[in-house]
């Protein structure tokens, strides 16, 4: 059975159960999603006929749908045990749908089967921002799904193009010509990757989520897009740029930003670079690198945030400069938030390190060495935005203000749990990823001793000039302008005046309408002042009685003509 | 813990990493004749990295692109 359709079954039944089924239901269909994800045999393609020639591949397995297939699973469970008290059924059904589209991109070959789960995950996600039912939740969440609109459809007309060429599987189109459907289907996919400046909805977005929904939004978006990167657009140069100048893009507003999401939000643009940046690169090494960030990327972004989120849940603030002391008040979660911070800065023995060095080292090995000193320059920025600054300042400096207003649930922790045990797992034992990496011939060894003391004197290194100047990097409450300001305040503003002058015509035109309407309507009650007669046009004004005539007119007139008619007959008769 | 104490140990760590590099190879990858990498290299990576981004940050990016927090919903007016 397709993995996904049991994710999206699990989402209607989540939704239609008592909240204790649920919480039994929402961690066990996604289990029983990996169990069948795992036991998928690679090689196999299902297929349904649909109109005329064109056939659905719903169910093509290789070696790069496996081990995305198999990540998403996790990621669902792990996001189900997280979840699992939630009251909202809402929220339940669009989470497992949402992770449901995932694997259903996945495992899609043909293009309708791909944009057709791709539409999914755009429609289901945007729920999981609109059902945290604030005012800015729902202005994000109307902004998020008219972008994602407007990717999905330039992706849509991208694949009818291909369609219209006979191209219906999905498959590598760099080779191809570069044509329009090529650029549509770079753009429509680039945005689901949050490629600068196709990047806004993200930052926008994710960080005004639900706690929940937060955790799955992290994983799945941007990773499918990954996985369509690595599948259609692998050895096109113009990526490798793009990832490592998104690289640090990301890691430059996370030093500025305040708001712990939205700070997590610019790290996934900047972890995403690399991935993007392997795709680029192209050989075979860069493309596992990139496969094995993305999995990396998924398990220790998805604990930071549910750890940012278990914050939140309990002390209802999201600013860094409002918190403090947390290592005390909240020690597990500490202890997972120090775990996903050392794993998303590459620090050996965390699953980053194994996985975002292989990128790093393609780029080396590939002839880059410009690129590699960008990437070397986002992990520094990594590690001195989330270990040091959110670490710090979060979680180790002294601040009793923070109070805990409500209790954590106990599956919140069991998730945080698995999250941290499967980010030091894979950091220890980095095979445990690299046999299921799909491209052949990967010869990487990340516990060489250099490299490894070249990162620990990278993090040495990067602690000083923090501490110098540590007054300084405390951030202050303030919005960051990203690309979102064009479409927020210029564009905002051309539709607004638009708007206005397209109102004021439509105002005066009815006022027109109105004034002769009226006046027709007048002239209508008299037909007698068409005729512009003097007695009439002596007033100024119509009333009715200055158009009265005296009764001895009209008698005058029936009498006149009825003596013409007697006259008239008497002289025939005669 | 004061800064002192933190210095200290980021300089006895970078001792470590550099004197394990002298001591080992370059290894990991293939590094090729002219492409120099010197000792210590990661650690004034890890320094001067960190300087530039933090310059780049908060002295270039912020000043220019941080505005008030209701920035987008100044005047009560709505932005979408």
């Amino acid at each position: 059975m397709h993995p996904g359709l049991i994710l999206i079954l699990t989402g209607i039944v989540a939704c239609i159960v008592p909240s204790a089924l649920r919480k039994i239901v929402l961690p066990l269909g996604p289990i029983a999603a990996l169990v069948v994800a795992l036991g998928m045999n690679v090689g196999t393609d299902l297929t349904m006929p649909f109109v005329k020639d064109y056939v659905f591949h719903f169910y093509h397995v290789d070696k790069l749908s496996y081990v995305f297939c198999m990540i998403f699973s996790i990621m669902a469970a792990v996001g189900g045990i997280y979840s699992c008290h939630n009251k909202d059924r809402m929220e339940a059904l669009c989470a497992m749908a949402y992770a449901g589209g995932a694997l259903g991109v996945t495992l899609a070959g043909d293009w309708l089967t791909f944009i057709f789960f791709w539409e999914l995950l755009a429609v289901t996600s945007v729920f999981l921002v609109w059902l945290n039912r604030t005012p800015d939740s729902r202005k994000a969440a109307f902004r998020y799904i008219l972008v994602h609109m407007l990717g999905g459809n330039l992706l849509l007309a991208g694949i009818f193009l291909k369609l219209s060429q006979g191209q219906s599987l999905v498959a590598n189109i760099v080779g191809g010509p570069h044509d329009a459907a090529f650029w549509l289907i770079v753009v429509g996919i680039g945005l689901n990757a949050a490629i600068p400046p196709l990047n806004a909805w993200l930052v926008d977005a994710y960080p005004e989520s639900t706690i929940t929904g937060g955790v799955f939004m992290s994983s799945f978006t941007t990773k499918v897009a990954v996985y369509a990167l690595i599948r259609v657009l692998a050895g096109d140069q113009l990526l490798m740029w793009l990832g490592a100048f998104m690289a640090l893009y990301g890691a430059c507003y996370a030093i500025m930003e305040n708001d712990m999401r939205r700070l997590l939000s610019y790290h996934i643009v900047s972890q995403v670079g690399f991935m993007v940046c392997g795709v680029g690169i192209g050989t075979d090494m860069a493309l596992n690198g990139a496969s094995a960030h993305a999995f990396s990327h998924i398990l220790y972004k998805s604990l930071l945030f549910m750890c940012t989120g278990a914050i939140i849940y309990a002390t209802g603030i999201r600013k860094i400069n409002q918190l403090g002391g947390m290592a005390k008040k909240m020690p597990f979660v500490a202890f997972c938030f120090f775990i996903a911070a050392f794993s998303i800065s590459g620090v050996p023995l965390f699953n980053g390190f194994i996985s975002k060095t292989i990128t790093i080292a393609a780029a080396f090995e590939a002839g880059h060495h410009t690129v590699y000193e960008l990437l070397e320059l986002a992990s520094v920025g990594t590690f001195l935005s989330i270990t040091l600054k959110m670490g710090y300042f979060i979680f180790l400096r002294k601040y009793e203000d923070v109070k805990l207003i409500a209790e954590v649930p106990k599956n919140m922790y069991v998730a945080m749990g698995i999250g941290a045990a499967l980010c030091t797992l894979y950091g220890v034992m980095p095979d445990l990823l690299y046999r299921y990496l799909p491209f052949p011939g990967l010869n990487y060894h990340p516990f060489e001793p250099t490299h490894v003391f070249g990162y620990m004197q990278i993090f040495a290194a990067t602690t000083i000039p923090f501490i110098m100047f540590l007054p300084r990097m405390e951030p202050h409450t303030a919005l960051s302008l990203d690309t979102d300001w064009f479409y927020r305040k210029p564009l905002a503003f051309i539709i607004y005046r638009l708007s206005a002058l397209s109102c004021a015509l439509s105002t005066a035109l009815s006022m027109a309408w109105g004034a002769g309407t009226t006046k027709v309507m007048k002239l209508t009650e008299n037909p007698m002042e068409f005729l512009d007669a003097k007695p009439f046009r002596k007033r100024n004004r119509f009333y009715a009685r200055n158009y009265r005539t005296a009764i001895a007119d009209p008698t005058m007139i029936i009498l006149t003509v009825l003596v013409s008619i007697i006259g008239f007959l008497l002289t025939r008769l005669k | 813990m004061d800064k002192k104490k933190a210095y200290a140990i980021c300089v006895l760590f970078m001792i470590i990493g550099v004197a394990a590099e002298v001591v080992c190879d370059h290894g990991g990858y293939e590094v090729p004749a002219w492409w120099p990498l010197p000792y210590g290299l990661s650690a004034g990576m890890g320094f001067l990295g960190c300087w530039v981004l933090i310059i780049v940050a908060k002295l270039i990016m912020a000043p220019l692109l941080q505005r008030e927090p209701d920035y987008y919903n100044e005047g009560g007016e709505e932005d979408d």
